[in-house]
C-alpha cells in the first residue's frame, strides 16, 4: 500500500440545516487501490461523510486533500473531475435512454465528443472485463448490469475513487459476487474503493482497512486481518442486546391467504408458472430463493397490482383483484423498496399518515393527528429524525425503512407481506424488526417473509418454500429447513 | 404545525420567485425607459397599481385566482393544463346566454362550471386512454372554442343596438355590488363599491383548495400521486380517477371564472372577446409565482392584477403602451421556467414540476 494516502478527509463536521449533527469531527483516509470499508449504524453518518467527499453537501467545518491538495468542492462535477464518483444505491441513470445513451451523456458533459466517449467506455470496458449490452435499454435490464453501467460510467469518466454506497441491497447473490471481482479488479488497476454496507460478511470479505462510525464519530479504523464479525458489531453499536428469540407461537389458525394455481404474464413472458401457498393466522411462511425468480410477481398478484391469466388471490375466502381489495381483506406490505411507497419529499409526517390511513374513509386529516402518528412511530419503533416536517427523503436509508415499517404495523393487517423487510438496516434495528415479525405472528398474524437473506427465512419460518423459475420448487418444515436443502431446491 | 424553521426554510426558498418577478419588473422598466418614460417611477406605479383602478385590478384578482388553481390543480399530478384561456371564454358565452334570458345569477354560475369541467374531464380522458397529450388537445379546444365564440358574439348573440357587443345580461342576473358610497375607516378613505362581491367567491374557492389539498385524507392521497405515482396506485389509490378529478375540478374553475367575470363585472362580451380573454394563460403566471400553493395563489393574483391597473395608469401618466404589463409578466413566467430548467441540470431539488413537464420528462 501506498505510504501517502490518495484523499485524506480532516476534521469533518456537519450540521445540517435544520439543526441535525450528522458527523463530528471525522478523520478518513483512503489510500489508492484499497478497498475501505464504512460501517455504522443507521444515522451513523456513512453517506453524509460520502456526500461531503463527493461534493454534493459541503461540511460544515474540517478540510478535503486529495492528492497533497486542499480542495472545494462546489459540487459533484468538481470531485468528479478530480477522479471521486458515487454509485447510489437507487441508480441515476435515464432508465429510457440505452446504455450508450446514458454513457454519452455523462462523458460529454465531462468534455468528452462522442468519438473518445466511445473509446473510453471501449477501454474501460476492457480494463474492468465487463461487458454491458450498449444498445438495451436500461430499464430493461436487471439491477446489477444497471449497477455495472454505474461502475462503468465512474471509469470511464476517469474515476480513482469509487464510493459504493449499500451496492448489494438490490442484488441477487450471483450478482454479488460479480461484483466482489469487479472491485477485486478495481484493486489491481489502482481505484480506490470506498464500501458503504450493514453486512459485516461482506466487509470481512472484501475490505482491506473498516471504519466504523458511531453516531457521528469514529469509533475505529482497523485492518481487516482476523477481525471477527462480533467484534464489530460490537465497535458499531457498544453494547450488543441478547437475541430477541421467538416468542412462543400459538397452533396456526384459520388460512389467512390462499395462492391457488397462479400464473402470472409480464410483457408476454411467462413469470409464475403455476403457484399455490396457504399461510395461516399465527405463522411466519417465508419464501426463501435467488431474487428475479417470480418473487416480485407473487407479491404484485397477491397485492392486485398484476392481472394472473389463471388461478385466484384470496385473503379469508375473499378474492383479491385490486390492491383496494387487499387492504380492505386485512392485508398490510412492506415493499421490498422504499423508493416504492415513499415519496422523498414529503414529509416523514404525511408519509407516515399516506401509510397508515391506507383504506381509510377518513376525511380531514390534522397536524395534530399527523404529529401524533409520528410521536407513536418514533417511541415504538425508535425512529431518529428531525420532526414530523422534515422530508422523509433526508432522513437515513434505515430510518426510512422504519417509517415504512412502523406506520404499516400500526395499521395492524391481519396478513403482512413482508418483502426484504430488514433490507438496509443495521443490527440493532435488523433484530428488532425481525423481533416484531414473530411477535406479529405470536399474535395471530399471518405473515409471508419473502426474502433473498437465506439466514432471515430459516431464522423467523414456520414453514419455508422455495422459489425457482416462476415455480415452488419445494417446502420444508422448520428444523427440516437446512441452508443446503434449501439451496437444492433453489437450482432445481 | 410547520416549526418556525420550517416557515424560515420556506420564505428561503422563494427565492427563485423573487428573482424572477425582479427580472420581471426590470424588464418593464427597461422597456418603459426605451419608451422615454421614468423607469423607476413606473415601477412604483406597476407595483402599486391597485390604487389607480381599483375595481378592474379587484375583478381581475377573482378572475385569476380561479384560473391560477385552474393551472396549478392539475400541475400537482403532472398533467399541464392551459385550457383555462378557452374555458373561460365559454364560461362567459354561457352566462351571457343564460343570463340574458333567466333573471338570476344561479343557473349560469351552476352550468358554466359544469359544462368546463365536462370538457376538463373530456381532455383528462383523451389523456388517460389514448395518450393524447393535455397541452395539444387544451391548445385545439381553446382555438375551438375562441373561432366559435366569435361567431356566437357577432351573429346569434349581438346586441341589434349595439353592435360592437353581444346582449346585456338582465339586471337580475348580475352580481351584487357592494353599496358604493364612500366610507371612512380609521381615517382612511374606502370606497366598498370597487370590490366585487364575486372577489369573495374566488377566495372562498381558494380556501376550500388549500384545506382540501393539505388537511385532508383524499387531498393527501392527490398530492401522493403527484409525489409518487407508483406508492399511490401501490396502497390503491385510483390514479386515474384522481388525475380526471383534477382535471374537471379546473375545467370547472375555469367556467366559473369565465361566469363571474360577465356575471360580475362586464355584462356582456365585446365583439373582439377582449374582455374574457388573456385570463386563462396569466392564470399560469400566477400560478407558477404562487408556487403552486392556493393561498400563494391568492397574494400572486393580487400583484398580478395589480399590474394590470398599474399599466393602464400607466399609458396616460408616462405615455407607455399598456403592453408593458403584459411584458413584465411573460418575462417572470420566462424566468421561472429558464430557473426550474436550470435546478433540472444543476440540481435534484424538483422544487418545479412544470419544468420538468415542459422539457418533456413525466
Ligand atoms: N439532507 C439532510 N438534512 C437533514 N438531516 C439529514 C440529511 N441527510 C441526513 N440527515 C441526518 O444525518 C444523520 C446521518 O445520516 P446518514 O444518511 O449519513 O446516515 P447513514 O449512516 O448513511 O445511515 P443508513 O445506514 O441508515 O443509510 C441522520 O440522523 C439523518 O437523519
Ligand atoms: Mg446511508
Amino acid at each position: 500500500m501506498a505510504t501517502t494516502p490518495l484523499v485524506s478527509m480532516r476534521g469533518i463536521s456537519k450540521v445540517y440545516p435544520d439543526g441535525v449533527k450528522a458527523l463530528e469531527n471525522v478523520d478518513f483516509d483512503l489510500y489508492p487501490g484499497e478497498v475501505h470499508s464504512l460501517l455504522g449504524e443507521n444515522g451513523a453518518g456513512k453517506t453524509t461523510l460520502m456526500r461531503i467527499l463527493y461534493g454534493e453537501i459541503r461540511p460544515s467545518s474540517g478540510k478535503i486533500i486529495v492528492e497533497d491538495r486542499e480542495v472545494k468542492w462546489s459540487g459533484p462535477w468538481d470531485a468528479i473531475r478530480a477522479g471521486i464518483a458515487m454509485v447510489y444505491q437507487h441508480f441515476r441513470l435515464v432508465e429510457t435512454l440505452t446504455v450508450e445513451e446514458n454513457l454519452l451523456i455523462y462523458l460529454s458533459s465531462l468534455g468528452l465528443n462522442r468519438a473518445e466517449a466511445r473509446s473510453r467506455v471501449e477501454e474501460a470496458m476492457e480494463r474492468l472485463g465487463l461487458e454491458v449490452p450498449l444498445v438495451a435499454r436500461v430499464g430493461d435490464l436487471p439491477m446489477g448490469v444497471r449497477q455495472r453501467v454505474e461502475i462503468l460510467k465512474a471509469i470511464s469518466g476517469g474515476a480513482k475513487v469509487l464510493i459504493l454506497d449499500e451496492p448489494t441491497s438490490n442484488l441477487t447473490p450471483l450478482e454479488v459476487e460479480a461484483l466482489f471481482s469487479v472491485v477485486e479488479r478495481l484493486k489491481s488497476l489502482g481505484v480506490s474503493v470506498v464500501y458503504i454496507t450493514h453486512k459485516l460478511w461482506e466487509v470481512t470479505r472484501i475490505s482491506d482497512r473498516i471504519t466504523v462510525l458511531r453516531r457521528g464519530r469514529v469509533v475505529a479504523t482497523l485492518k481487516n486481518d482476523g477481525v471477527s464479525e462480533e467484534e464489530l458489531a460490537r465497535l458499531m453499536v457498544g453494547e450488543l442486546a441478547e437475541q430477541g428469540g421467538r416468542g412462543a407461537r400459538r397452533k396456526p389458525g384459520k388460512a389467512a391467504l390462499t395462492v391457488r394455481n397462479l400464473r402470472v404474464l409480464v410483457d408476454g413472458v411467462e413469470r409464475l408458472k403455476g403457484v399455490s401457498l396457504t399461510v395461516r393466522e399465527g405463522e411466519i411462511l417465508g419464501v426463501a430463493g435467488v431474487a428475479g425468480n417470480g418473487q416480485e410477481e407473487l407479491v404484485a398478484a397477491i397485492l392486485g397490482l398484476l392481472k394472473p391469466v389463471e388461478g385466484e388471490v384470496l385473503l379469508w375466502g375473499k378474492p383479491v383483484r385490486s390492491p383496494r381489495d387487499f387492504y380492505k381483506l386485512g392485508g398490510g406490505i412492506i415493499p421490498g423498496d422504499r423508493s416504492q411507497i415513499l415519496a422523498a419529499e414529503m414529509s416523514v409526517g404525511e408519509n407516515a399518515a399516506f401509510i397508515f390511513y391506507t383504506g381509510s374513509r377518513k376525511i380531514a386529516l390534522t397536524p395534530g393527528e399527523v404529529e401524533a402518528l409520528y410521536r407513536e412511530i418514533k417511541d415504538r419503533f425508535h425512529l431518529v429524525a428531525p420532526g414530523p416536517d422534515a422530508p422523509v427523503g433526508r432522513l437515513s436509508g434505515g430510518n426510512q425503512q422504519k417509517v415504512v415499517v412502523g406506520s404499516e404495523v400500526l395499521r395492524g393487517p391481519k396478513l403482512l407481506v413482508a418483502v426484504n423487510p430488514t433490507q438496509g438496516l443495521d443490527i440493532a434495528t435488523t433484530r428488532f424488526v425481525r423481533g416484531l415479525l414473530s411477535d406479529l405472528a405470536s399474535q395471530g398474524v399471518a405473515v409471508l417473509l419473502v426474502s433473498a437473506d437465506l439466514d432471515e427465512v430459516l431464522e423467523l419460518s414456520d414453514r419455508v418454500v422455495v422459489m425457482s423459475g416462476g415455480r415452488i420448487t419445494g417446502e420444508l418444515a422448520r428444523g427440516d429447513a437446512t441452508p443446503e436443502k434449501v439451496g437444492v431446491l433453489m437450482g432445481a | 404545525m410547520p416549526s418556525l424553521r420550517g416557515l424560515g426554510e420556506r420564505i428561503v426558498g422563494l427565492w427563485p420567485i423573487a428573482l424572477s418577478v425582479a427580472a420581471g419588473l426590470a424588464v418593464g422598466g427597461a422597456t418603459v425607459a426605451l419608451y422615454g418614460g421614468d423607469p423607476l417611477r413606473s415601477l412604483v406605479v406597476l407595483v402599486a397599481g391597485l390604487q389607480y383602478y381599483p375595481d378592474i385590478a379587484f375583478i381581475a384578482m377573482s378572475v385569476l385566482i380561479l384560473t391560477g388553481l385552474a393551472f396549478a390543480i392539475p400541475l400537482r399530478v403532472g398533467l399541464f393544463n392551459i385550457g383555462a384561456e378557452g374555458l373561460v371564454i365559454l364560461g362567459g358565452l354561457i352566462a351571457v346566454v343564460l343570463g340574458s334570458r333567466i333573471p338570476s345569477p344561479i343557473p349560469p354560475l351552476i352550468v358554466a362550471p359544469l359544462a368546463s369541467a365536462i370538457v376538463g374531464a373530456f381532455v383528462a380522458l383523451l389523456r388517460l386512454k389514448l395518450n393524447v397529450n393535455e397541452v395539444l388537445s387544451t391548445i385545439m379546444i381553446n382555438w375551438i372554442i375562441y373561432w366559435t365564440a366569435l361567431y356566437a358574439v357577432a351573429k346569434p348573440l349581438a346586441d341589434p343596438q349595439y353592435p360592437n357587443r353581444t346582449v346585456r345580461i338582465l339586471e337580475e342576473a348580475a352580481l351584487p355590488r357592494w353599496p358604493s358610497e364612500r366610507l371612512e375607516i380609521l381615517g382612511f378613505t374606502v370606497y366598498p363599491g370597487t370590490v366585487p362581491s364575486v372577489l369573495l367567491i374566488s377566495i372562498v374557492v381558494a380556501l376550500a383548495a388549500w384545506l382540501a389539498t393539505f388537511y385532508t385524507l383524499p387531498g393527501l392521497r392527490y398530492r401522493f400521486v403527484g409525489a409518487n405515482e407508483s406508492a399511490a396506485r401501490l396502497r390503491g389509490t385510483s390514479v386515474d380517477l384522481v388525475k380526471l378529478l383534477a382535471m374537471a375540478v379546473a375545467g370547472g374553475l375555469s367556467g366559473l371564472a369565465g361566469a363571474i367575470l360577465v356575471l360580475g363585472h362586464v355584462g356582456y362580451i365585446d365583439v373582439v372577446l377582449s374582455s374574457v380573454t388573456g385570463y386563462g394563460f396569466e392564470g399560469i403566471g400566477v400560478a407558477l409565482v404562487g408556487k403552486n400553493h392556493p393561498l400563494g395563489i391568492v397574494a400572486s393574483s393580487l400583484f398580478f392584477s395589480s399590474l394590470r391597473s398599474g399599466s393602464a395608469w400607466l399609458q396616460i401618466d408616462q405615455g407607455v403602451p399598456d403592453k408593458v404589463a403584459d411584458m413584465v409578466n411573460g418575462a417572470i413566467v420566462f424566468a421561472i421556467a429558464a430557473l426550474a430548467g436550470a435546478h433540472l441540470v444543476l440540481g435534484h431539488r424538483p422544487w418545479e414540476k412544470a419544468a420538468k413537464i415542459l422539457a418533456g420528462r413525466r
